[in-house]
């Protein structure tokens, strides 16, 4: 009887002590990345070229479901998928049968299918040898479990990353933004959950590892990225990664900010780029500026505040002085007042993003879980990122993985969630909010304000 | 009738061959004489504002368009880009320039691009150029590769000879061999 067991046990046994991912596998899939040196032949006239700009993930996404891009199909290559026991028609018209172990090594190697038909030249011939290729076999045998972590019938796990508690203001902080969250996740809860999945949040300080996550939502309003490609994210705050499709971001960092309010400044005063220029890096000179003949300048503030001062004497002087952009307004601002020419600011978030409906909700949800209203910025930024996540969980439905989860987020376009200016992502774009409200400083009975930028 | 007949398909052999110019290597080229690439002003990847006609001026120009996200098609074409500017490498920024235009000004800024192409090596004689989103869309519409959709964007590439005024398009991500011998042959005759 005990034999009986374990030979019913014996499969899963193994497959529990299997790890979920093999990082030689998955470095090469994700990143292109092997110690020994690999190349890849590309095209019809098969140009060696270095494993690093080829990885799989470029063309085939990070959970393996393939993608389009300027007319070209890079196929599903999920394991199910490939290895289904049928002839399969790919959308040039190509047939082939189903995938093994070693037919699918030769495809990478060499660029043949299941049925002996020659690979489109799109795809690259990988160049590898054993033990590297079974290891990436192994890795495309497993990218479907690492699909479905975290779900079950009843339960989705999310991984809350909360401010880091080192310090005073992120110990403050997250001690609003936790009881906040956990009020969000209770509300949907007693409605149901999401298609009775019920949300179990885990909360952190730190980097999680993907092993029984779905998907994490990092609060902690820094621009460092998690470092595992494979952990499905939505982050308040952060850089827009180039290569981490599992990333996602709402609002832009400082760099981006500034680069939109300088676009947008370019477009209201009919500028040049070269007139405008970056003062950022003349923070630890002799406060001198190269071109004084420009008709703005970006000022990020208060940083350089020893300079500021003596450039802004030196513009009053001017005979046309010029306008001044700010990174954002600070408690310095009135060091402007003065100035003859305008000066603008930018900001990627404002109280004036905040819809009815948002505001309806917050304030019920502080009521009837008797929260604080204090730091209302973060809290919403907080809440405009949660809702994002819940609104892809609900739209996605029951057929939730990674996958679907994504593609649901591709088709959000300027996405409502009442917290925040309009949301978009797509497949190259995993920024949300690419916008931002430009102010331009007005002096009203000798008080500071920031108005409209006046029509020019 | 059948005088009629071979009247036709004599026509519609001789219209073919007049846009397609040979086959090789499964490589299409297609004549675009009539192109006139819109004269904008554009900023390289040294954020200097270049005048796009400047950069063609008198030269041999091979053009294809690229952004920086872009994952599927971009590495190819710019790995293509620095394969065959070390095919060509003695005419390198002298009679052979290469031009790669982004298709996304908005997030593709001169450093972006910078970053992107330092992927492929040290690539003298290749330049990236983006700029205003307006003046961008005017150049990509006037080299007829314009997509409303970056991710649609166009795979070909442009052959272009400044000084006799010929144009020809072709598959960006197929063979190479065909643009180096195309190349080589407008050297030959100049």
């Amino acid at each position: 009887m005990i034999r009986l067991l374990l030979l019913f046990l014996w499969p899963n046994i193994l497959l529990a002590q299997q790890p979920i991912t093999d990082k030689i596998g998955a470095a090469i899939y994700q990143q292109g990345q092997l110690n020994t040196t690999v190349k890849v032949l590309i095209g019809p006239d098969a140009i060696p070229a270095p494993l690093k700009l080829f990885a799989c993930t470029n063309c085939h996404g990070e959970s393996g479901v393939g993608k389009q891009e300027a007319g070209i199909t890079a196929p599903d290559i999920r394991w199910s998928q490939l290895t289904k026991p049928y002839q399969f028609t790919s959308i040039d018209g190509r047939q082939r049968g189903p995938y093994n172990r070693a037919l699918l090594a030769r495809a990478i190697t060499n660029g043949i299918d299941a049925s002996g038909n020659q690979l489109n030249h799109h795809m690259p011939r990988y160049q590898l040898v054993d033990p590297a290729l079974n290891k990436l076999l192994d890795y495309l045998e497993q990218l479907e479990h690492l699909n479905n972590a975290g779900i079950a019938d009843d339960y989705i796990n999310i991984s809350i990353l909360l401010p880091d508690i080192n310090s005073a203001e992120g110990q403050a902080l997250s001690a609003i933004l936790k009881p906040l969250i956990k009020a969000y996740f209770d509300q949907i809860n007693r409605q149901g959950g999401i298609y009775n999945r019920l949300l179990q949040a885990h909360y952190s300080h730190q980097q999680v590892t993907p092993e029984d996550i779905f998907a994490v939502l990092d609060l902690r309003f820094q621009t460092s990225n998690l470092s595992s490609p494979t952990i499905l994210t939505i982050a308040a705050y952060g850089e827009e990664s180039s290569n981490n499709q599992h990333h996602y971001t709402l609002y832009p960092t400082p760099e981006k900010t500034k680069q939109i309010l300088i676009d947008a400044i370019y477009h209201h005063l009919a500028l040049a780029p070269d007139q405008i220029i970056d003062l950022e890096a003349h923070t630890n000179d002799n406060c001198s500026i190269i071109n004084n003949k420009a008709s703005a300048f970006f000022i990020s503030s208060p940083n350089n505040s020893q300079c500021i001062q003596q450039w802004l004497t030196t513009w009053r002087q001017h005979p046309s002085p010029p306008s001044l952009l700010l990174a954002n307004p600070s408690a310095q601002d009135y060091l402007f007042k003065q100035h003859p020419s305008p000066v603008y600011t930018i900001l990627p978030m404002s109280l004036q993003d905040i819809s009815l409906r948002g505001q309806r909700n917050y304030q019920q949800l502080t009521r009837d879980y008797s929260l604080s209203q204090q730091q209302i910025i973060f809290q919403f930024m907080t809440l405009a990122s949660a809702e994002t996540m819940i609104s892809a969980l609900q739209q996605t439905g029951r057929n939730l993985n990674h996958a679907t989860f994504i593609k649901t987020l591709h088709n959000f376009y300027e996405f409502d969630s009442g917290f925040s200016s309009p949301i978009t992502f797509g497949v190259n774009r995993r920024l949300g909010i690419q916008s931002g409200r430009v102010k331009q400083l007005k002096v009203i009975n000798d008080q500071i304000k920031w108005g409209l930028p006046e029509q020019k | 009738m059948y005088l009629k007949i071979k009247q036709y398909c004599c026509l519609i052999i001789l219209i073919c061959s007049i846009n397609l110019v040979f086959a090789n290597n499964n490589t299409q080229i297609y004549n675009q004489s009539s192109l006139q690439a819109a004269d904008v002003y554009v900023l390289n990847q040294d954020n200097q504002k270049v005048r796009f006609h400047d950069l063609m001026q008198n030269k041999l120009v091979v053009i294809n368009f690229i952004f920086t996200s872009c994952e599927v098609s971009c590495p190819t074409l710019g790995y293509h880009f620095s394969f065959l500017a070390n095919e060509m490498s003695e005419y390198m920024g002298k009679e052979l320039q290469l031009i790669s235009v982004s298709v996304d000004p908005n997030v593709d800024s001169p450093a972006r691009l910078k970053a992107w192409s330092e992927n492929f090596g040290d690539v003298p004689g290749w330049v990236q150029v983006t700029g205003e989103t307006n003046q961008i869309e005017a150049l990509l519409k006037s080299l007829q590769v314009y997509s409303a959709d970056k991710t649609e964007h166009s795979s070909l590439v442009l052959l272009g000879n400044q000084i006799s005024g010929e144009w020809l398009r072709m598959e960006g991500l197929s063979s190479i061999s065909a643009q180096v011998q195309q190349l080589k042959q407008w050297l030959k005759e100049r």
